[in-house]
């Protein structure tokens, strides 16, 4: 070190300014590094020596894991086993990604011993994602951590040890092609604080028992078994429903048709709620057809997948339209539809069907369009009952039609800023 | 009382830490959440008397380039292509702004714009080597070559292969003393500083060490590290210590245990030898395993077995040993081994 640079380190380097930051800053500006160059840093120079070993979070994901492609297994696990070791004081984001590199049982140990370490070291968002053939059963650890606010995990078996307090401080619970095994009759998950819950292509999810009383965001899609919805019944601060099921259920529907209507009952602060054709089949199949249900006044946003067929399907969805007075936002899945059902298209055109106009109605999507007659009608319904209306958007699966285009430009529109968008369907909703 | 202008717009009066104060339109103060928590709160701000002091890191100038930021994006019909063109334009400053921007934006709470100019500043980090990021930063090359080749401290370490390592770390030194008497050049940087790099990215891809020799090289670079820092304590004195402290200013705990780390050892190596070596010695990589003693080889290694052991067995059993280890050894280990293990210990106090 020459006479001139140790003066400097003395006075505070006049020109570094980027170590003088504060440590959360200098913490931020690591989040968007990728783990590689941010351990790099740890040579810059003195001050820098230990900026990247207490930075608090460890973010080994896809990105990560394609240094390593075309190396060996035991690379992947000497670099993570001497990143950890490396550490220094609580990891409290932690995000592992070992999609294709392991895949015999055995190896399962060096999972079980990183995930060990992280939960000892107070780890509090974990995120474990492994590949989809690997049958990968969660750790004791993950049940015993009582530091975790949010927990991802895909593709794993969640088996809860029997006596099994729960998460106490989860906050986010993301699972997604996890297999749910229950120790006894039920999967119990004692989840006190617990707001947001995803469970998407899982398994055994009618095992699943949660007892989140709290819970605001309920997502649930693609699983191969039914979502038992009883334990949800005391939760009055749903926020958030979304419900899809592709799968058969047995009989018992009468329950659970009744489950779910008390839950939209019992949820007065539902903003947003997702109901695809199982659903709305199951509502609409009610045994006295014209009770009305009950008004949602904070809904705003309403997705339904609609059989443009069943007449019961049209008069529940219109019904439920009827009784969220702040809705903005429509989005239409056309689950199927047919041509001849001459009652369905008398009921549309009758204009006692839809009578109060719907205020607040900004935004209507219909995708899946197959330009029958029966979706014309109910588009042409919407165009003439909403003032407000910005946005009409068709999506269709076809080429666009010219004939349809020019009908669907002749509706009458109650709002004169409406625009009508129709084209073919793209990936990305134009909502 | 608001000074009327008249185009009927309200203002903020602001104070930075110099004391000029300056007047800025109330939407536009108002974006930023500290101001707007002030006005709310204290309901200062309303006249040249009353200006709201701005945190110390915020100067006139950082201060007009935060308002112009809050002038283009608190008008709300921008769109988000509008504000994105914008804000690529906006963080085109040099490193030396934009790390005062990103800490003037902080201390203001200013989010979005600390999310913009640090997604900048480790835009220039990532995918540089260090040479052109200690460029662009223009930071201090003051790390020790063997600092960079160990990249970092391993806090697991047992406190007794440390103990053996300055054991024969005396030995060895005193055999070098009596065999040699040359002075040694000073290694090149450059040459140095890509080894370094390589090393420390092969260690952490896992490349396959001999795992003696990488033992042997850590024990290695431990020694010349102590060694260097003896020297500048004892010639250095002030600027060795303010190196350390000036470590890590955040973390209290790693800073008590940089400064323990490095004070009582000249104290250690004086003990036994008498430190009269010449600043410069020769380090040859390659002598340092054909003069170690085998029995002390063989005793370390069981050492390292033992440790390995260790990290894997339970935690209880592994706290006992640990504390009835840093019972035997106070002054030292304690600081070194407590990083790990007293930072551990007041984890288990707090769940």
């Amino acid at each position: 070190m020459n006479q001139d640079e140790t003066r400097c380190v003395i006075e505070g380097d006049s020109e570094d300014r980027i170590s003088g930051l504060p440590k959360n800053v200098i913490d931020h500006i690591l989040e968007f590094i990728p783990v590689k160059d941010a351990a790099r840093t740890s040579i810059l120079s003195r001050k820098w020596r230990y900026i990247w070993a207490t930075f608090p979070e460890l973010v080994l994901d896809n990105g990560f894991r394609q240094n390593f492609i075309g190396k060996l297994k035991s690379d992947f696990t000497e670099a993570v086993n001497c990143i950890l070791l490396l550490h220094m004081g609580d990891i409290v984001k932690f995000v592992l990604d070992t999609k294709g590199v392991f895949t015999a049982k055995s190896s399962y140990a060096i999972i079980d011993r990183w995930i060990l370490y992280v939960t000892r070291n107070g780890v509090k968002m974990l995120t474990l994602r492994t590949s989809n053939d690997d049958t990968y059963t969660l750790p004791l650890s993950i049940f015993n951590c009582s530091t975790l606010t949010y927990l991802e995990l895909s593709n794993c078996v969640f088996k809860p040890p029997n006596p099994f307090i729960g998460f106490q401080n989860l906050i986010a619970l993301h699972l997604k092609g996890t297999t749910f095994v229950p120790a006894t009759s039920f999967c119990v998950i004692k989840a006190p604080l617990l707001a947001k819950l995803d469970l998407i292509l899982c398994r055994g999810t009618q095992y699943l028992n949660i007892v989140s009383p709290g819970l605001k965001f309920l997502v649930f899609r693609d699983s191969h078994s039914y979502l038992v919805l009883d334990c949800f019944m005391n939760c009055k601060n749903i926020t958030l429903l979304k419900l899809e099921f592709n799968g058969v259920v047995d009989d018992r529907t009468n329950d659970k048709r009744s489950t779910l209507e008390k839950l939209l009952v019992s949820s007065p602060a539902l903003e947003v709620l997702r109901l695809d054709s199982f659903f709305v089949e199951l509502l609409s199949a009610r045994i006295v057809p014209n009770l009305q249900p009950s008004t949602l006044s904070c809904l705003w946003h309403l997705h339904l997948g609609v059989d443009f067929s069943k007449m019961c399907h049209i008069s529940y969805v219109l019904q439920l339209i009827k009784s969220s007075p702040n809705l903005r936002k429509l989005h239409i899945s056309v689950h199927a539809t047919s041509d001849d059902a001459e009652a369905i298209l008398k009921y549309l055109d009758t204009p006692s069907c839809l009578e109060q106009p719907l205020d607040k109605l900004e935004h209507v999507a219909i995708n899946c369009f197959s330009s029958s007659k029966a979706e014309l009608l109910f588009v042409k319904l919407l165009l003439s009952r909403s003032p407000s209306l910005l946005k009409m958007c068709i999506d269709q699966l076809a080429d666009i039609d010219i004939d349809i285009a020019l009908e669907l430009m002749r509706f009458p529109r109650a709002s004169p800023r409406a625009e009508l968008f129709y084209s073919r369907y793209k990936d990305n909703s134009v909502i | 009382m608001a000074v009327v202008k008249p185009e009927m717009k309200s203002y903020i009066w602001l104070q930075t830490a110099d004391g000029s104060i300056q007047q800025v339109e109330e939407e536009v103060a108002m974006f930023c959440p500290m101001i707007c928590r002030e006005v709310l709160q204290t309901g200062m701000g309303s006249s040249k008397n009353y200006a709201i002091s701005l945190p110390q890191r915020v100067n006139p100038a950082i201060l007009g380039l935060i308002l112009e930021y809050c002038q283009f994006h608190q008008v709300p019909g921008r769109s988000n292509k509008e504000r994105k063109i914008f804000d690529e334009k906006f963080i085109r400053l040099d490193t030396k702004k934009l790390c005062e921007l990103t800490s003037a934006a902080d201390s203001l709470q200013l989010r979005p714009l600390v999310d913009l100019t640090s997604r900048a500043l480790a835009r220039m980090i990532e995918g540089k080597t260090p040479e052109e990021i200690r460029e662009t930063f223009h930071l201090p090359d003051d790390l020790t070559e063997e600092e960079k080749l160990e990249p970092l401290r391993n806090m697991t370490d047992d406190p007794r292969i440390r103990l053996l390592n300055r054991l024969y770390a005396r030995k060895r030194k005193e055999l070098k003393e009596r065999e040699k008497l040359k002075n040694v050049e000073v290694e090149e940087e450059q040459h140095v500083d890509e080894r370094s790099v390589d090393d420390l990215l092969s260690f952490i891809n896992g490349a396959n060490e001999d795992s003696k020799s990488a033992r042997a090289t850590k024990s290695k670079k431990k020694n010349r590290r102590r060694k260097e820092q003896a020297r500048n304590s004892s010639t250095n004195n002030e600027t060795g210590n303010h190196n350390q402290e000036s470590n890590c200013p955040t973390s209290s705990c790693l800073n008590g245990d940089t400064g323990d780390v490095f004070s009582p050892l000249p104290s250690d190596l004086q003990v036994s030898a008498s430190v009269k070596f010449s600043p410069k010695l020769d380090f040859d990589d390659g002598d340092i395993d054909d003069e170690l003693d085998p029995a002390m080889k063989e005793e370390i290694d069981r050492e390292v077995e033992d440790f390995a052991r260790r990290l894997n067995s339970d935690w209880p059993e592994r706290m006992q040993e640990i504390l009835s280890l840093g019972q035997e050894r106070r002054p030292v280990p304690l600081s070194v081994n407590g990083n790990g293990s007293l930072r551990r210990y007041t984890g288990l106090d707090r769940r």
